[in-house]
């Protein structure tokens, strides 16, 4: 296999692109007296014009994206069926493959990963709070905003309670063993580095613990 | 990597049967094609191997001058084919590029060859492009074979192959999208629309401007071809053609992108240009 490197042929993108075989698509159809089109080269488009107007064309997204399960991080491509717009409703993932782009599987997925669709479109997947106080034998639906002012306030909480200042020759330490933190397989360098900024050296939590490998 | 040029007429008759719309256009395909395959046959003794790891597009070491008493008898004879079985408009100018002088055909490949503007020759600027692209492709697909080496079919790939949205070897934009099954997913390639190189892209890349947002690159797909369907570009508003051999292993790219006429009529009422126009015009 010939490998090449191409900073001369990036160079010449536009040259390329722009050379006079670029065609609008006012000038590759020209209008008939009524109505029909023609290619400019003269091919009668009238046949594939009512062939057009039966067809239902379907628009669809892909995506790339991270396998949620295991500490391989396989790529997958997300096929999104509709109007991906954001906070629009109606699309739906209608196919998950792997990525043969991603140097970690090459397209290939175990049977959890190529079953990744069926756990999106679940009616069982939870997409909303749920909250269950102690005692209770209920969930109940809460917001997110609820959500993240209590785990704030819970964590400052036993933060306060529970932080070892010092160790026991009293030299500084900072270690906070009662809070844990679980990262998962999408976590990247970037997500990384933050929770390591963040959670270990602001709030001192040692129990860190993450199987993600990108 | 291309198909053969036997599987290419087959191709195409079986879909000129199947879809009545798009058999005038994929008749005079065949007829295209069965002068390239000749034309190649005729200069397989001729051209010389190029020398491999050159910087940039290698295919440009050689120019269609090199063999210009041996193509300037075939492009006579490219003229007259397509002045009589291309449609009007393409057939008078085929008829108005056989009264001119031949050094100015030289000048419309050398142009085409080196990706510049074609020559004012009072032929409307697509329509002229259309023969040094339909004549000159066996040509490059020979240099370009020889180049890699014997039986090497394999899409291109290296440093900065997997981004470029034109061909590693000779510069000129993709025709065509493929997909190849590669793990449980499908891996992409480009084919050259000059000298039909393959070379990876990136599954999820805009093929014209590099985009990679995928809110912005939308695919449009009638269930009437299952493996053909557009990718377009919601930035630059260009599109290509992707053909999916993993939904129909019998489809040969260049052959279904052209029949698929439908779709590239549903991607212009969208507003999107195609990033090469195919040897029909479309």
């Amino acid at each position: 296999m010939l490998c090449y490197n191409l900073s001369d042929a990036r160079s010449a993108k536009g040259e390329v692109g722009l050379m006079a075989m670029t065609v609008t698509r006012r000038t590759f159809l020209t209008a008939g007296a009524a109505g029909a089109a023609a290619t400019l080269f003269g091919f009668d488009l009238r046949p594939a014009q009512a062939q057009v107007r039966t067809l239902k064309i379907e628009r669809t997204t892909e995506t790339r994206s991270i396998c949620p399960y295991c500490s391989v991080s396989c790529g997958v491509i997300i096929h999104t069926f509709g109007d991906r717009s954001r906070n629009v409703t109606g699309s739906v993932v209608v196919h998950v493959e792997g990525d043969p782009d991603s140097p970690i599987n090459r397209g290939t997925l175990c049977p959890k990963g190529a079953a990744l669709r069926h756990n999106i479109n679940s009616e069982k997947r939870l997409t909303r709070v749920l909250y269950r106080a102690p005692g209770s034998d209920r969930w109940e639906e809460k917001s997110w905003e609820w959500a993240l002012d209590t785990i704030a306030r819970r964590l400052k909480d036993t933060r306060d309670r529970t932080l070892r200042a010092q160790d026991a020759q009293g030299n500084p330490c900072n270690c906070l063993t009662s809070v844990g933190v679980l990262g998962f397989s999408a976590h990247d360098n970037e997500a990384g580095w933050l929770a390591n900024k963040v959670l270990r050296t602001a709030f001192g939590i040692i129990p860190f613990e993450t199987q993600a490998r990108i | 990597m291309a198909a053969s040029w036997d599987r290419r007429l087959q191709r195409a008759e079986e879909l000129a049967q199947r879809w009545p719309f798009a058999a005038e256009p994929l008749r005079f395909y065949a007829r295209v094609v069965r002068f390239q395959a000749n034309l190649q046959g005729a200069l397989r003794c001729s051209v010389p191997i190029l020398a491999s790891g050159e910087e940039g597009f290698a295919l440009r070491s050689a120019s269609p001058r090199d063999h210009r008493l041996l193509l300037r008898a075939k492009f006579a004879d490219f003229l007259e084919l397509v002045g009589e079985v291309a449609p009007p408009q393409l057939a008078s100018a085929a008829e108005a590029l056989r009264s001119t002088p031949e050094e100015l055909w030289e000048a419309l490949w050398d142009a085409y060859w080196r990706g510049q503007a074609l020559p004012d020759l009072e032929v409307e600027g697509p329509v002229l492009a259309f023969f040094p692209k339909a004549f000159l492709q066996p040509y490059a697909a020979l240099l370009a074979a020889g180049l890699r080496g014997d039986g090497e079919t394999e899409p291109l790939s290296g440093p900065g192959v997997e981004t470029s949205p034109v061909c590693p070897l000779c510069g000129a934009a993709p025709q065509v999208s493929v997909l190849r099954e590669e793990g449980h997913g499908a891996a992409r390639s480009l084919l050259c629309s000059r000298c039909e190189t393959e070379w990876r892209y990136k599954r999820v890349r805009c093929v014209a401007c590099g985009e990679e947002e995928s809110r912005q690159l939308v695919c449009l797909q009638a269930t009437e071809w299952p493996h053909v369907r557009v990718s377009a570009c919601q930035v630059c508003r260009r599109y290509i053609k992707e053909v999916d051999l993993t939904r129909d292993g019998l489809a040969v790219p260049v052959v279904d992108e052209i029949a698929a006429i439908p779709l590239d009529l549903a991607a212009g009422e969208e507003g999107y240009e195609k990033v090469e126009p195919n040897l029909i015009g479309l």
